[in-house]
């Protein structure tokens, strides 16, 4: 495999692997790392329940990056205490985030880019009328902010999982398991409405492969459809997908933590807790820094997650998509 | 096909460019005329549906509420003028819900004065007046504005098949026009006539198709996605059971203090009047004519009716959507133009240094911490939409015209609420443009080093084309193409990230909705009528991304590069 010794030759890509390796790590040890209380809640967020205080305090022994104040609004998910002047701790958070976020964003990458790269891979196969309908379907999905499927699947399907004055409801079968799966919103609203730019890159390769020679010969040897799809098409055009799944995982994070952020309901809990330090970020006399410990080291954590991402498609793409040399 | 038609044109050889420039024109006319003769008979049949001619015979009760509230009007002049209460009861004689209607009618006109006299014939028709008897009449009948009828889904039906004839006509006809002029270059080709300066040139397989017949192919998309935009919407709210969609008819004058009780029988019964048990399709073109009719639904968190509460808060988005737009798109193209034009030189290193760290950074963090120190602390850049002017624009020396404050304040001749906007402006576009700008100009620099190296940049090189005619002419208008396509397949996250940074930066735009949607009770009105109303938003900016693309680089028009 020439391309990969000609990927491991770039410092930067040494540099991604790095980060994303720092962030598996962390994920994977994050009870060694900061070991979570054992009571069946949430291990992503560890409740300071002796501070009842209402601004978030500053790093101290015990609390290596300070905490902040519990935001009011309800958020599911996430265990809701007996009082609100509960503090969050920061690193233990920036410790167990890694987990969620990776969780988040593998998974939505994983499956609307194996759903998309086999949307294009037939339509462009097939191609003709087949061809053209599905890709105006995926047309019409692009039209589609998801911040309106977010609300939408929320207000119709997730909101009936829970009672507003957190009275049992009863579930059917399919409901306790999304509800225990922690499927939420968020996360459907991206699988729906990000798998279209793999199926139109993929389209556009697969529908130049299948008039290339070998495609012909091996179709003329009487191989069928999903064959060629399979063995022929797919591992040829599937380099400029790898290249866009890899940027998406840090864009994706991003942006649910930005919906979270502003008030729709996830479980990214790096963007929960952001969402108690939001206050905090406009701090006294224009200094910004006041409260650093509230949103810098969460920030921080996004913004290196999201660039060992994008360095990775960057140095991918160097090598392995055809166009790019 | 193409064979058939070899032959004639084949042996034509030499002298075939005359006829065929003749047909080509004919053609056009065709193309046309298909065209405006689609659309023509859509909106024929659309429009006498939307806006009935008057006909005579109709009953009171199928007046629609415009014609009922000018009819009432008309009897309470009446009323006042004779003070005769028979002969208003004669005229409503085989009308027994005329009070109730006279009673909603009041509720519902903008009106107060005319309110005040259709109460007072309401007390005069039933002698209880309005308040007691829209309480009796509240569970024995809920009308949710304009009934729709078998006869309204069979028309939208018809309309939707319209739609797909014309566009699978206007399909047809371009593409018998485009194999007709592969057919024609490839007779020159073979004639030895073929020239460089020709309109048509043979690329591969692929053959240029005219540009306005690529602009009625995309106009006449938008209403097909939009289909299946609105199909896809109402397949996820399928979903949910009877119960929650029937609250899409709440009826707009329920009141908010509503029993448990009662609130379930109003669902039911709308659950009964409206079909909701129904089959999908029949429910989806249900709801489809509601909204194209404009009944968008009520919603009874905002207390007020979907369509007009989207409209009334566009503007803020749409400002703060085009800024952007014209922010990022020169910038994004210069820069990785540049870049790509130089790379590997130190700037071009600096250049993704910067791409990089901008994609990298969440745009909420950032907003406020931007916020802090340019408004906070330094006291430059103020969030919200305007300053002092507030109270001066509601006056009537300010026009709305647009909506647009930055414009506005233009036509108005009030420089100073434009740069009072503009100033408001700066740090929601920057660090909304921030991100696109990233993309964009890495798309263009890749471009760009991908179009440098081509065999015609070459030659033009060699011909002597001057540096500067060199980048702009043959470099640039080449690299544009991906870059352009990639923004207006965008155009959607670039609204979502609008949305976000509305928030932080305290527009009211219409992710005000959004979140009072999400953190009140469930409202699948709104919810939904938000939902088509940002693909109605995103699917122009779409399209004009599109031509623009197009005009600037002619390759786009082919339909590979375009699917």
């Amino acid at each position: 495999m020439t391309r990969w010794r000609r990927f491991f030759r770039y410092k930067q890509n040494w540099l991604a692997l790095a980060i994303i390796g720092l962030f598996v790590f962390v994920a994977l040890a994050a009870p060694w790392l900061s070991p979570a209380e054992e009571n069946g809640e949430d291990p992503a967020y560890l409740e300071l329940r002796d501070e009842r205080q209402q601004l978030p305090r500053p790093p101290r022994p015990g609390s290596p990056l300070g905490s902040v104040p519990k935001p009011f609004l309800a958020i599911p998910g996430v265990p809701a205490g007996e009082g609100h002047a509960y503090q969050w701790d920061i690193y233990h958070t920036l410790v167990w985030g890694a987990r969620s976020a990776l969780r988040f964003g593998l998974s939505v990458v994983l499956i609307t880019a194996s759903f998309g790269i086999l949307v294009g891979a037939i339509s462009g196969y097939l191609g003709g009328a087949i061809e053209g309908l599905m890709m105006r379907v995926t047309d019409a999905f692009l039209v589609f902010p998801i911040i309106a499927a977010v609300w939408v699947l929320e207000r119709v399907v997730f909101s009936r999982f829970t009672d507003p004055f957190g009275l049992p409801v009863d579930l059917s079968t399919w409901q306790k398991l999304v509800l225990n799966l922690q499927i939420d919103a968020i996360w459907v609203g991206f699988i729906l409405f990000s798998w279209m730019p793999y199926a139109r890159i993929t389209n556009t390769t697969v529908a130049n492969l299948r008039q290339s020679d070998f495609v012909v010969a091996s179709r003329a040897m009487g191989a069928s459809g999903w064959r060629i799809i399979w063995g022929h098409l797919l591992p040829n055009a599937i380099a400029p997908s790898i290249v866009l799944a890899a940027r998406d995982i840090g864009a994706v994070v991003i942006l649910a933590s930005a919906l979270i952020f502003i008030g729709l309901k996830g479980r990214l809990s790096w963007a929960v807790v952001l969402v108690g330090g939001r206050d905090y970020i406009i701090g006294m006399g224009g200094n910004p820094l006041s409260y650093w410990w509230t949103f810098l080291p969460i920030a921080l954590a996004i913004i290196l997650f999201s660039l060992g991402w994008n360095l990775l498609g960057d140095g991918l793409n160097r090598t392995h998509n055809p166009r790019a040399n | 096909m193409t064979m058939e038609s070899t032959k004639p044109h084949f042996k034509g050889g030499s002298d075939s460019g005359g006829p065929v420039d003749e047909r080509r024109k004919r053609r056009w006319i065709i193309i046309v005329a298909v065209a405006i003769g689609g659309w023509a008979v859509g909106f024929f049949v659309f429009g006498w549906w939307l806006a009935p001619v008057a006909f005579e015979g109709a009953t009171l009760e199928q007046l629609n509420k415009a014609d009922k509230e000018r009819f009432f009007s008309a009897l309470t002049e009446l009323y006042s003028e004779e003070r005769d209460p028979n002969h208003i009861q004669a005229i409503l004689a085989d009308w027994p819900a005329a009070a109730v209607e006279i009673c909603r009618t009041a509720a519902e006109t903008g009106d107060e004065f005319l309110a005040v006299r259709l109460t007072a014939l309401a007390t005069e028709l039933n002698g209880v007046g309005c308040m007691q008897l829209a309480y009796r009449q509240f569970d024995e009948t809920v009308e949710t504005g304009r009934q729709f009828t078998t006869t309204g889904i069979l028309i939208v039906a018809g309309l939707f098949m319209l739609l797909v004839a014309d566009f699978w006509l206007i399909r047809r006809v371009s593409r018998r026009l485009s194999s007709s002029r592969r057919q024609r270059a490839k007779d020159e080709a073979l004639a030895g006539v073929a020239d460089e300066g020709s309109s048509t040139h043979v690329i591969g397989r692929v053959v240029r198709a005219p540009f306005t017949s690529y602009i009625l192919r995309r106009l006449a998309a938008i209403p097909l996605t939009l289909l299946i935009v609105t199909a896809v919407i109402y397949a996820l709210i399928m979903i949910a059971d009877p119960l929650e969609r029937a609250s899409l008819y709440l009826p707009p004058n329920i009141p908010t203090y509503m029993t448990q009780e009662r609130m379930e029988q109003v669902i039911n019964q709308i659950v009964e009047e409206h079909g909701l048990d129904d089959p999908y399709p029949v429910q989806y073109f249900h709801w489809l004519a509601n909204l194209i009719q404009g009944d968008w639904g009520w919603s009874p968190n905002l207390q007020d009716d979907v369509l007009p509460a989207l409209l009334r808060r566009t503007p803020v988005t749409l400002e703060l959507t085009l800024f952007a737009l014209l922010l990022f798109v020169p910038l994004g193209f210069l820069s990785g133009l540049r870049a790509g034009w130089k790379a590997n030189s130190p700037g071009d290193h600096r250049f993704r240094i910067a791409a990089f760290i901008a994609t990298a950074l969440p745009p909420f963090v950032l907003g406020l911490f931007m916020l802090s120190i340019f408004y906070v602390g330094l006291g430059w850049f103020p969030p919200g939409r305007t300053g002092f002017f507030t109270l001066s624009l509601n006056s009537s020396t300010f026009e709305n015209y647009t909506g647009l404050l930055t414009i506005d304040g233009l036509l108005n001749g009030r420089l100073d609420v434009t740069l009072d906007a503009l100033r408001h402006l700066v740090l929601p576009v920057f660090v909304l443009s921030l991100f696109h700008w990233a993309t964009l100009s890495r798309i263009t620099r890749a471009s760009v080093i991908e179009v440098k190296d081509q065999d015609y940049i070459m030659a033009a090189r060699a011909r002597g084309v001057k540096p500067r005619a060199l980048l702009w002419r043959h470099t640039f208008r080449n690299a544009i193409g991906p870059g352009i396509t990639a923004t207006a397949l965008s155009v959607a996250a670039l609204l979502t990230g609008v949305f976000v940074i509305e928030r932080i930066f305290g527009l009211h735009g219409l992710s005000e909705l959004a979140i009072l949607g999400m953190q009140s009770t469930p409202d699948a009105a709104l919810a939904l009528g938000f939902a088509v109303y940002t693909a109605l938003i995103v699917l122009p900016i779409m399209f004009i991304l599109d031509v623009l693309g197009a005009a600037l680089n002619p390759r786009a028009l082919s339909d590979r590069e375009h699917r």
